[in-house]
């Protein structure tokens, strides 16, 4: 399933990022990649708020639509 | 297995002799402080150098690096404050800045700063400067927030998997940070490392094969064997590595001039993240469970609401403007009762009667109606007093700002935005430096170094100008309380407001005619919560005092003078001399621009000359038009009232869009500069002078016709 369609206090494991550029080494360096476990703590229509590694990511919409999950 | 330890004297000895990337010459050591956005560096650097930078609870507060020198008590050396940056990549200005000081500058030590809290995400930085092979020590802080949070985390443990110093400190009140000085001191470059022979580092070397940095002949790591400077860059990168204790994994390295492509990209963050993993998981036990939720994410489950989130914003900006402006502060007056002011009009108030209480004291000393007396009082009293008068206040709107921001609002306000932005082209990532705006035009467009798209940094650059800066905030002050007292605070948030909906409206002009294409998505680290530092605080207000202060004294003391001058002084009956005002020098000058702004509503000439002397400095609109109001009203008594202001010829709707124009026309001196600077184009600023001057032109138009048309 995509990101940007998971409900608050939800898990999913990244399993395929298709963002590209500066976009991508962002998440990349972020810590979001293949594998990596995030909980949605919010999401809105502004976006989602993340948390991966210990930290608070909030992410737009066009982003989380980027990234493919799986529960 | 290359044997990449052979000889590591002659690579040092040939590195240290190349000019363009061998170590500066310099007598003291350098110590250099990197770590992500947020994770206390410039807390750290203050603490160790004395110095009062200001330290905010949000991404991109250090935008460029400083420089100080190290308290005797940590050391003798200099010490930098890189920008915050979450990697190494080079795909924004504050990132270039940060590798190429290290790189080029070559500090004896660099110091990464890794956020307690925040331990696994931070260390992936930590292993790209560790992969450069320079000398590293790593500070954990915020150690107290962690204790707080239940965390245990093994420092030395984590300095052994990692294979560099790791020490815990808590900077805000200073544990720790003497045995960090002590350890970074004791590291020298280059010369007290030794090559470990078990480094996993070097293991994995046969296991990942081609395609990793993998040195087969020294001599081609030789610098002299590379004459262009990228091959000499990563000669050296890989020379250093040799004396280096690191045991993080293996990773791509770009191969002369060739990149490394999006996948190499990605198995590189994998590697490392693979090897934080372990590291952490060995070394720290966390206190709370992953996806339980703390209280920042209880607030932010109301902050960042869909439904709450912009209003509780506007809520928020309404409540800090309503401690600032309002007369009736309690809603008082509705009941029949007296009104109660809020904190920044009583402080105002107490202003305004120090400021006549000096000069009532040293009207005695000058002759009236001489040259001297009309300098001292009328200008130097006038002008510069009638901006101190309003310190106060704008003390009070800075308070609250830096309290906004100290408690980690500003990433959430950010983040709440970007989707009302995005219809028009932009990114809530553009209202990071919009929002800093605010305070000053200038630190907010040198924050636009942490946007990756030179597109959105172009547009960004040109909008801030558009935001409210506290120099204007003083002409509302004057405005609005002399013929708004009752609404003041609602006026001066609707100029705000009006600020960013012409910020947003170009925005979507520049994206939709100028700048075509795709807007940056948004990744933003939201910072917890934090109970606000008293101390950060207290700096922060210091350094907002210091700084009208200074102004006060210089350019509008300089500018309170020439006006002075320039209004006394003109051509009368064919003899040069000091004059009545409507005939001075600047009667004549102002008169000239004025018709201008007749369709405006502010069609006179001391409305003309304060907008150009604005230029200089935005409190030097209320500097002139304290010195003319002392010139051509003397009876309508003390300060910048509504009656001294008629008298200069303003009405209430003329007053409304002179409120308007002064909001949106051309920048201060200083904000020109800096836009000229950030980015490093002629026609960019003059672009940006002329279209906010149309602009403010149009929209006071505008403001005054509606303003005559509801009867103001």
């Amino acid at each position: 399933m995509i990101l940007g369609k998971a409900a608050a206090g939800t898990s999913h494991t990244i399993t395929a990022c298709h963002s590209t550029g500066p976009t991508r080494a962002r998440l990349d360096s972020l810590g979001l990649v293949e594998g990596e476990r995030v909980d949605v703590l919010s999401s809105s229509w502004a976006g989602l708020i993340l948390e991966i590694k210990g930290s608070r990511l909030a992410l737009c919409k066009a982003v989380a639509d980027t990234m493919e999950v799986s529960d | 297995m290359p044997n990449c330890c052979d000889d590591p004297v002659d690579i040092r000895t040939d590195a240290s002799a190349q000019a363009p990337l061998g170590k500066p010459d310099r007598d003291r050591k350098t110590f250099a402080l990197i770590g992500n956005p947020n994770c206390g560096k410039t807390t750290l650097f203050n603490e160790l150098t004395g110095t009062n930078q200001h330290v905010g609870n949000w991404p991109g507060v250090t935008v460029e690096k400083k420089i100080g020198t190290l308290r005797p008590e940590y050391g003798d050396a200099d010490i930098v404050d890189l920008p915050g940056i979450y990697s190494l990549t080079s795909y924004s200005i504050e990132e270039r800045v940060s590798r190429a000081f290290i790189i080029d500058e070559r500090p004896d030590v660099v110091i990464d700063i890794v956020e307690a809290t925040n331990i696994e995400r931070n260390l992936f930085l930590t292993c790209q400067i560790a992969e450069l092979g320079v000398p590293l020590v790593v500070a954990v802080n915020m150690m107290d927030e962690a204790r707080a949070a239940g965390d245990v985390i093994d420092t030395a443990e984590l300095s052994r998997r990692l294979g560099v110093p790791v020490l815990p400190i808590t900077a805000v009140t200073g544990e720790g940070v003497i045995e960090l000085m002590h350890t970074a001191g004791a590291h020298k470059l280059m010369d007290a490392v030794e090559y470990e022979s078990t480094s996993p580092f070097h293991e994995g070397e046969e296991e990942h094969g081609h395609g990793f940095q993998d040195i087969e002949d020294p001599e081609e790591h030789r610098l002299d064997h590379h004459t262009d400077e990228k091959g000499r860059t990563n000669a050296l990168i890989s020379a250093y590595k040799y004396h280096n204790h690191y045991k993080g994994p293996m990773v791509y390295q770009p191969e002369g001039d060739a990149p490394l492509t999006e996948e190499q990209e990605t198995e590189n963050a994998n590697r490392r993240y693979a090897f934080i993993k372990e590291v952490v998981g060995a070394s720290v036990k966390r206190g709370r469970k992953a996806g339980e939720l703390n209280r920042s994410d209880k607030i932010d489950r109301v902050v960042t609401n869909r439904y709450l989130g912009i209003p509780l914003f506007l809520l928020v900006m309404f409540f800090m403007f309503h401690c600032t402006f309002s007369e009736d502060f309690l809603g008082l007056s509705a009941f029949g009762l007296d009104p109660v002011p809020s904190p920044g009009v009583w402080l105002q108030g107490l202003a305004q009667q120090l400021m006549d209480a000096i000069t009532a004291g040293i009207e005695p000393l000058f002759v009236p109606d001489t040259w001297l007396y009309g300098l001292v009082i009328d200008g130097v009293c006038g002008g510069v007093g009638a901006v101190l008068s309003f310190l106060p206040q704008i003390c009070v709107l800075f308070f609250f700002l830096t309290l906004l921001e100290d408690v980690g609002y500003m990433s959430r306000a950010a983040f709440i935005m970007d989707r009302a932005m995005r219809p028009f082209g932009m990114s809530g990532k553009s209202f990071v430096p919009m929002l800093m705006g605010f305070g000053c035009n200038v630190p907010a467009m040198m924050a636009c170094r942490t946007m990756e798209s030179e597109t959105d940094r172009k547009i960004t650059l040109f909008l801030v100008p558009f935001m409210s800066c506290g120099a204007r905030a003083t002409v509302f002050l004057v405005f609005a309380g002399a013929f708004f007292p009752d609404n003041a605070d609602v006026v001066v948030m609707g100029l705000y407001v009006l600020g960013i909906l012409v910020a947003i409206l170009t925005g979507w002009l520049l994206k939709t005619f100028v700048f075509k294409g795709e807007t940056t998505p948004l990744i933003i680290e939201l910072p917890r919560y934090r109970a606000p530092h008293m101390r950060s605080l207290g700096l922060a207000l210091w350094g907002t005092i210091k700084d009208y202060l200074q102004r006060a004294g210089t350019i509008i003391f300089v500018m309170s003078v020439v006006v002075w001058f320039a209004s006394s002084f003109g051509v009368e009956n064919g003899a040069f001399g000091m004059v009545d005002i409507q005939n001075s020098l600047l009667a004549i000058a102002g008169g000239a621009v004025a018709p201008l702004f007749a369709p405006l509503g502010f069609g006179v000439w001391p409305a003309a000359v304060a907008l150009i002397t604005g230029f200089a400095a935005k409190e030097s609109v209320v500097g002139t038009l304290g010195v003319l109001a002392n010139g051509v009203a003397d009876d309508t008594g003390a300060g910048l009232t509504q009656a001294a202001l008629s008298a200069l010829g303003f009405t209430t709707a003329g007053s409304f869009a002179f409120m308007v124009f002064s909001l949106m026309y051309l920048p201060c001196l200083a904000t020109v500069a800096t836009l000229r600077r950030e980015s490093n184009s002629r026609a960019w600023t003059a672009a940006q002078a002329c279209y906010g001057f149309a602009v403010a032109w149009a929209v006071a138009f505008i403001a005054y016709h509606v303003a005559l048309a509801v009867g103001m």
